[in-house]
């Protein structure tokens, strides 16, 4: 219990000078004194007005201020000024700002952000949710404001460059059908089964999303796919840990500027299609190509009449455009197909 | 074009219609305005370091002041403080015709200082100088706690505020009853 004459506004002025002397930062200040003769002793805004009134040199202990006028609150900015002010905060101080009044979360609710990462890991007992650099991680009872930060976050989003799923529970709280479609170019999508992923990869926004990694624990059909416009619209598409791709559907890949698959098993015929068709088609540059098989190595290279270069067999043939080659390169594990210039 | 421009290009000589559009442009007397806030004391100040102000930009352009106008008529306004229109007339005099940094460190830190420059740059309508001031102000609860934010910025909560609402209510309910009840007692 602090002395009655330490809570003596002259008193507390001496010890706010102490502050402003050290130079103590001004929020810590105040709480050291809080700390120390209580907390009701003196608000923040009397203190921040004496440290900021010593430190410019002014030493008046005994300045009156009733005569000045009615300070200007937080609550007088009007909303123009509020907006501007969120913009400057990352997300983190965002989420803690929101939880401070109601006017600052509907502040805050209608401003878009443009992020640069957002994670989420959904497992059964814990969800955590990245957001650039700040990890917040859910458990038990605090699953539900896990939800409901995911659904602000996701409300208050206007672009996020690259998107990270890792799902091993249901999903349905967190993507379900009231979420717009998220707008990233680069999403990696990781689940237990094939079909979830695809149903993950739906709530991303086509016109905008280019690079997809998928994968899933078991492989199952993905024929699906195939027909999404996620699919169609994206440059490129690493899927060889998905499920396995039928050669039947390869044309459809040719628009990418890349991919990585994995097929039911090699076939020289084949690989030649895709080694043509990267040849052709200007864009086409990195293939990848896994199979669930296992292949003779020295068979495939001798049929394809390539070279034998250290432990791989390597083709090369010029491309369509000048000054251009695509290389295949036949390794034991899997097949590269690649444009050199 | 505004009425300054073409008060002071129709003074100058005319120019030989010949001369490269690339050539200096003749040196101009810059012209000045007025202005004072609450404590009544004028400033004088270009209509250069003026442009910053859309608010002010806008209305010298309408008027066509002379010099003596201009110094008859200083702009009032009444609902800024001294102190802190000196601090604007500052800002925009350091900043004119160049362009505006980054950030700007110069910024008052005391909290009712700044909320009155925010309000004041709000009003003169100083857009850079509204995003520093605001930058300034998110600075305040970087890193800080909820409750923290609450403390700084003297915000109640959502159930302080329903109350004071609540209560707010009853109270001019009470006084409208009072009313009634005096306008009943009137009309007896």
């Amino acid at each position: 219990m602090p002395d009655p004459s330490d809570t003596d506004p002259l008193t507390i002025r001496h010890f706010i000078l102490y502050e402003a002397l050290l130079k103590t930062p001004v929020f810590e200040g105040f709480k050291n004194l809080c700390k120390a003769v209580g907390d009701d002793v003196i608000k923040y805004s009397e203190y921040d007005f004496w440290y900021y009134r010593f430190l410019s040199g002014k030493r008046d202990f005994h300045y009156d201020r009733s005569n000045d006028a009615k300070p200007i609150e937080f609550s007088d900015l009007p909303s123009v000024v509020l907006n501007k002010i969120v913009e400057n905060l990352d997300v983190k101080n965002r989420f803690n700002l929101r939880k401070v009044s109601h006017s600052l979360r509907q502040a805050i609710d209608q401003q878009k952000m443009n992020l640069e990462l957002i994670e989420i890991e959904i497992q059964h007992n814990s969800v955590s949710i990245g957001i650039d650099n700040f990890l917040n991680e859910y458990f038990g009872d605090f699953m539900k404001d896990a939800e409901n930060d995911w659904r602000i976050l996701l409300k208050s989003l206007r672009n996020v460059k690259e998107f990270r799923v890792e799902i091993d529970a249901s999903f349905e709280p967190f993507f379900n059908k009231s979420i717009d479609k998220i707008r990233t170019s680069e999403v990696y999508i990781s689940t237990a089964r094939s079909k979830e992923a695809l149903e993950i990869l739906e709530f991303f926004e086509p016109e905008i999303l280019t690079h997809v990694e998928m994968k899933s624990r078991t492989s199952g059909n993905i024929d699906f796919l195939f027909e999404m416009e996620q699919f169609k619209k994206a440059q490129y598409m690493s899927i060889d840990d998905l499920g396995t791709t039928d050669f039947a559907y390869i044309d459809r890949f040719f628009h990418f500027k890349g991919f990585d698959i994995t097929l039911p098993a090699i076939r020289a015929e084949d690989l030649l299609k895709i080694r043509d068709a990267m040849v052709k088609f200007a864009e086409f540059h990195t293939c990848y190509l896994f199979f669930n098989a296992e292949y003779d190595q020295d068979e495939i290279g001798e049929e394809l009449g390539a070279e034998l270069n250290d432990r791989s067999y390597v083709l090369k043939v010029p491309a369509a455009q000048p000054n251009t080659f695509v290389e295949v390169i036949i390794d034991s594990e899997f097949v590269l197909f690649s444009k050199i210039f | 074009m505004s009425s300054t421009e073409q008060g002071t290009s129709s003074a100058a000589p005319a120019e030989p219609t010949t001369a490269p559009e690339s050539a200096a442009a003749p040196e101009v007397p810059e012209s000045f305005y007025y202005v004072h806030g609450k404590d009544k004391v004028v400033h004088k100040v270009s209509a250069g370091a003026l442009q910053h102000s859309a608010l002010i930009h806008g209305m010298i352009s309408n008027l066509g002041y002379t010099e003596e106008q201009a110094k008859a008529n200083p702009f009032p306004f009444e609902n800024i403080d001294g102190d802190i229109l000196q601090m604007v007339v500052d800002w925009c005099n350091q900043h004119k015709g160049k362009p505006t940094p980054p950030e700007d460190t110069n910024l008052p830190k005391q909290k009712e200082k700044l909320f009155d420059l925010v309000l004041a740059v709000n009003y003169l309508e100083i857009k850079e100088l509204l995003t520093y001031c605001c930058k300034q102000v998110a600075m305040m609860v970087k890193g800080k706690s909820p409750e923290e934010i609450r403390e700084i910025w003297m915000i109640p909560t959502d159930a302080e505020d329903e109350a004071a609402e609540k209560e707010a209510k009853k109270r001019a309910g009470k006084e409208a009853a009072g009313e009634t009840a005096a306008a009943a007692g009137d009309a007896k």
